[in-house]
């Protein structure tokens, strides 16, 4: 009789099952929701530095946007008016012949070295490929050392706009290289079985099939990596020199928008300090412009390939 | 009758020749074009090495190995103790690491499982943003920005908490100082990790939530215990790409940590100006005279080389697949 009495009965049985399981799954639930919203968090935090930065440039620099200020080259220093700052001219010519050189250089070289990476394979390829990608994670502040001990140095220390091109392609082609590789290696290998099954040989299946079929992926790769090399300050600081001068001579010293920029983040006068947001403004503008069209090429490629 | 048989009306030499060797050599041009690019490749990049070594030749003669353990970075004073600089790039390097590897993670699971489809290309494609930004426009930022807020607001206010102990005692600087730079690379790499994690995350196969999800786990304990663990190896390498990425930035660094404090040179007080490698290089270009000068500058960016070097063949040890997709991204 006694030890009926510490049984339960089915109704208190179900009663403290249920309790139980409630209050496990409530447990479980808060720390579920505790870490789906830290991830939440993280989220939000990792987009703060994005609209502070865009918040502070736009608002900052947009009345920079006049004719006034993108067409006249900078003031020369020694002015004795501080507020007349002159303009970015000289810095907007020269990003863009630098950027463009730096392209022209860049883009059939690296075709090449995609062209020959995808061929290819044996130990000396795959040496040239694992020395391409560490390339790539090398500091951009190196290619200006190299640079400036290999082209501006021979050349009695003369600084032009076209070291800088070379610095920067330097920067691009391993980029784009390993970009556009893979971009080969998605060609369908059908694509290439039924043009080489018709007689065509190896170069006539890259230039006709496999080049047309992966260049859209291609030119996303030079867009991203030229918004890259705008942007890019250390490999041509010490190389491209100066110039207060428009010129799209290439062989001429020149200031780029980034280098610019360093400059003046040195100096103290406030008028030069406040300009600095509209060069980042123009700057952002550039990049943000060749990144968006790398991303509209994809997008409407994939389009039509479905 | 075998085919090699001359036939009366051709030497034999024409016949054998057209039948082996034609075909092949017909695309003769291009297999060259494609082996001399490669050399060519190959050759500059040698050259970029040895460019770099043979550079700081002449600076190695003068800092000897004082450089590696000496704390007395004075450069134009010519005093060249670079150890500040070597510890200078890895605590910042770690400290951005310990900012960026949970919240580029937390961030890519939340953009991988949190918020519904129709807005993760938007999402994802705004924290991608934040990798294109300008190293020099983040060196404004961060200068113009976050440096006078964390003097004018943050400073005063934690050391009115501590009433002025370490570390905010005399060497505290308020403007440029490694807290602010850590703050800004952290922010850099953090588009970096998140990228490639969120790559990392979308290869878990679906079987494996799935099956984690029908024996009753909550979503948190799936993303804990199935989807980090079976991406260990992804999360790793990216984490170490970050590192890469972090130990070489160089422009906002000159402006953000402020330089080595000669009296308080050790980069371990958080409220102290310091230097990395990167930067030192970068703020010293202009005023280096000679060979020599320039050779000291190389000594640091060998020394940078073979760091940063050595971690990226790390990255590209532990994994070589989630890269590949960033930088075809």
């Amino acid at each position: 009789m006694s030890e009926l009495q510490h049984i339960m009965t089915i109704d208190e049985r179900r009663e403290f099952v249920q309790k139980a399981a409630k209050s496990s799954l409530r447990k479980r639930e808060f720390t579920s929701k505790f870490f789906l919203g830290m991830m939440a968090t993280a989220l939000v935090i990792a987009f703060i530095p994005l609209f502070s930065i865009l918040q502070s440039v736009i608002s900052k620099g947009a009345h920079y946007l006049t004719w006034g200020y993108l067409s006249k080259p900078q003031q020369t220093p020694f002015a004795f008016d501080l507020a007349n700052i002159g303009g970015f001219s000289n810095a907007i010519t020269g990003t863009i012949l630098v950027d463009g050189l730096a392209v022209l250089i860049a883009v059939p070289i690296a075709v090449l070295l995609a062209v020959s990476l995808y061929e290819s394979d044996g130990r000396v390829m795959h040496f040239l490929r694992v020395t391409t990608e560490v390339m790539i994670g090398l500091p951009s502040i190196l290619l200006g050392i190299f640079i400036f001990t290999f082209v501006v140095t021979p050349m009695g220390y003369r600084m032009t706009a076209l070291a800088g091109s070379l610095a920067l392609a330097i920067l691009m082609v391993p980029l784009i290289a390993i970009a556009s590789e893979a971009a080969l290696r998605d060609v369908p290998d059908t694509l290439k079985e039924a043009a080489l099954a018709l007689g065509a040989r190896k170069s006539r299946v890259m230039l006709r099939v496999i080049l047309p079929y992966a260049a859209p992926r291609m030119v996303t790769a030079v867009m991203l990596s030229t918004s890259r090399a705008v942007g890019e300050t250390a490999p041509v600081l010490f190389v491209i020199g100066a110039s207060s001068l428009t010129s799209w001579n290439p062989m001429s010293p020149v200031t780029t928008l980034p280098t610019m920029m360093f400059t003046y983040l040195q100096g103290s006068n406030p008028y030069i300090i406040k300009s600095l947001w509209g060069m980042a403004l123009i700057l952002m503008i550039i990049v943000f412009f060749f990144n968006l069209l790398a991303r509209l090429v994809v997008a409407r490629s994939s389009k039509r390939g479905l | 009758m075998s085919v090699d048989v001359a036939s009366p009306t051709e030497p034999l030499e024409n016949r054998t020749g057209r039948e082996r060797k034609l075909p092949t050599s017909s695309d003769t041009p291009y297999r060259s074009i494609l082996i001399g690019i490669a050399i060519a490749v190959a050759a500059i990049l040698a050259l970029f090495f040895v460019s770099i070594v043979k550079a700081s030749i002449p600076g190695w003669r003068i800092v000897g190995w004082h450089f590696f353990y000496g704390s007395d970075w004075n450069f134009s004073a010519g005093q060249y103790g670079a150890l500040p600089l070597i510890l200078g790039t890895f605590v910042t390097t770690g400290f951005a690491l310990v900012f960026a590897v949970p919240i580029g993670i937390g961030s890519a699971l939340a953009i991988t499982y949190l918020i519904p489809r129709r807005f993760r290309l938007v999402i994802s494609s705004l924290v991608e943003l934040l990798a294109v930004v300008p190293s020099i426009i983040y060196g404004t930022w961060g200068f113009l920005v976050i440096g006078p807020w964390l003097g004018n607001h943050l400073q005063p206010w934690l050391a009115s908490l501590t009433g002025g102990r370490w570390p905010f005692n005399g060497i505290a600087q308020s403007g440029s100082n490694l807290l602010l730079g850590v703050i800004v690379l952290g922010v850099m790499i953090l588009p970096t990790m998140a990228a490639i994690s969120r790559d990392v995350f979308m290869a878990v196969p679906n079987e494996l939530i799935e099956g984690g999800l029908s024996v009753g786990a909550t979503r948190s304990q799936v993303l804990l215990k199935v989807v980090l663990p079976s991406s260990r190896t992804g999360l790793l390498g990216a984490a170490v790409l970050a590192t890469g990425r972090a130990l070489g930035e160089t422009i906002a660094m000159v402006f953000l940590l402020g330089g080595v404090n000669a009296a308080h040179p050790w980069p371990f007080n958080p409220f102290n100006t310091g230097a990395t490698l990167a930067s030192e290089i970068a703020a010293n270009f202009g005023n280096y005279s000679g060979t020599q000068g320039f050779g000291i500058l190389s000594c640091l960016a060998l020394v940078l080389m073979v760091i940063v070097g050595a971690v990226n063949l790390l990255a590209r040890a532990i994994t070589s697949r989630s890269r590949r997709k960033l930088l075809g991204a």
